[in-house]
């Protein structure tokens, strides 16, 4: 799944080093400090390459001339404003940006590599959001950091469709996938986890459920084993709804299980239990060690125990 | 200014072997050369010198300062001195003080709109980059450069030093 994929675009860091670079034209502001390329401009080092239209890179403050004699030379050197041999501190990337590692790829319309923090950030300027690619699956978001060092993706306000979660049909209709929103995304490779904060929404179906946190877990071929909602949680399906502290999501089951005092509202029936499992298909719920109202219809309130 | 501009026919009015000169600028030297060969045709103001070198200070805070005392060399330079236009050819090499060395087989001069420029290709080298084109253009001074027709390249970055 996708999220697995950026981690896995993460997977190995970008080795330190000198950047090469395509262009059709390079146009030098040595006072500026700036070079610019204009089409089919391509940047790399080592599995990374960025592709855009136009790039502007920002120089390192010039070194005195090493070799320079004398006093004049020196103070010719000192207030110089050279540019090539300088070292590129950014590259600002803009107009159909693609970045490439490995198979995985991403696309957006602008990009700042910052080779001292050796962060690229993607972002949309104004136009469609970023897209981070694995195959079928994709990744969006307003703003995609990509630490080249670290392995770690930032997203802000992520949007995933998890398609590999999804169950073959058998009659050829679409199935039903699984989407999830977010504020923010934080892919940790080293500990195998996404991690979304702040207004988490995960969709499917006529379902969905919300909480402030969400942790997704992968196992070593990037399917997505759980999602891990915490923080008090919120799930709607239809006219049923349901509160709890936390809420687990088993894609491949397709079974919500809400812990923490969970509490389910069924029109007007109210239960709670120390569990209550919900199957996203069939729709039926299992509610451990109930207890609660129910309330047929046409008939007075009737408790349960 | 070709290299058919200076027809061989006309007689020179001057010619010199084994040249050593000299460039004054506000009654200082502002750089030195030599020549093989140099002959003036003074009617038309033109100069035609073979194996010419001139060692340029670039002018402080110039684009140029930071590589320090510039050495231009041509195996064929010709000069329009009227219209203050020249043309190198035949393989013109630039190396700095700095350690920069550029190589292409053309390049010309035009003094009146202190532009440097070659339709040849480019390859360029110094202290953590190097570059190759098809051709450039560029300010005297230094301040302005423009690599055209294809461009690539190698420069640092500050994750890491140039290999």
């Amino acid at each position: 799944m996708m999220l697995a994929a950026a981690l896995a675009l993460m997977a190995l860091p970008v080795p330190p080093g000198p950047l090469d670079f395509t262009a059709q034209t390079l146009r030098t502001e040595p006072k500026e400090r700036r070079a610019f390329l204009d089409d089919a401009v391509q940047i790399s080092r080592g599995d990374l390459v960025v592709r855009s239209d136009h790039a502007v890179a920002e120089f390192a403050a010039e070194k005195p001339a090493r070799a320079a004699k004398g006093r004049k030379a020196q103070k010719a050197a000192a207030g110089s404003t050279g540019l090539l041999g300088s070292e590129v501190r950014r590259f600002t990337v803009d107009g159909h940006v693609h970045v490439q590692r490995g198979e995985r790829t991403a696309e957006a319309e602008h990009g700042e590599l910052d080779n001292e923090t050796q962060v690229l950030v993607l972002t949309g300027a104004g136009k469609e959001d970023p897209v981070l690619r694995d195959g079928p699956e994709t990744l969006t978001g307003e703003r995609i950091q990509l630490h080249l060092d670290s392995e770690d993706v930032n997203v802000v306000r992520p949007r995933i469709v998890l398609r590999r979660s999804a169950p073959e049909t058998s009659d050829g209709s679409a199935p039903l996938l699984t989407r999830v929103e977010a504020a923010k995304l934080f892919l940790d490779r080293s500990e195998q986890l996404a991690r979304f904060t702040d207004d988490v929404v995960v969709r499917r179906g006529d379902m969905t459920v919300r909480g402030p946190r969400m942790d997704a877990r992968y196992d070593k071929s990037g399917e997505v084993t759980r999602l891990l909602l915490s923080g008090g949680v919120e799930m709607k399906q239809g006219d049923r709804r349901a509160v709890a502290q936390k809420a687990d999501y088993d894609p491949r089951a397709r079974e919500l299980t809400l812990t923490g005092q969970p509490r389910l509202f069924d029109r007007g029936d109210t239960l709670a239990g120390e569990r209550i499992t919900v199957n996203l298909d069939s729709h039926e719920v299992r509610v451990d060690r109930a207890h609660g109202l129910l309330r047929p219809r046409n008939a007075s309130a009737t408790g349960a125990r | 200014m070709s290299e058919a501009s200076l027809p061989s026919d006309v007689p020179a009015d001057l010619v010199l072997q084994e040249v050593a000169f000299a460039r004054l600028s506000d009654g200082r030297i502002s750089s030195r050369g030599t020549a093989e060969e140099l002959t003036y045709r003074r009617s038309a103001g033109r100069l035609l010198a073979f194996q010419a070198a001139l060692r340029l200070p670039p002018r402080a805070g110039s684009g140029l300062a930071p590589m320090g005392l510039l050495h231009l060399s041509a195996p064929r330079v010709e000069a329009e001195t009227s219209a203050r236009r020249g043309v190198g050819s035949q393989g013109v090499r630039l190396d700095s003080e700095r350690g920069d060395r550029a190589r292409t087989d053309r390049v010309s001069y035009d003094g009146a709109r202190d532009l440097v420029s070659s339709d040849t290709a480019l390859a360029a080298q110094g202290p953590g980059y190097r570059v190759r084109s098809r051709g450039f253009i560029a300010r005297a001074d230094g301040s302005e450069l423009r690599l055209v027709g294809g461009v690539a390249g190698r420069v640092n970055s500050s994750a890491g030093a140039a290999r």
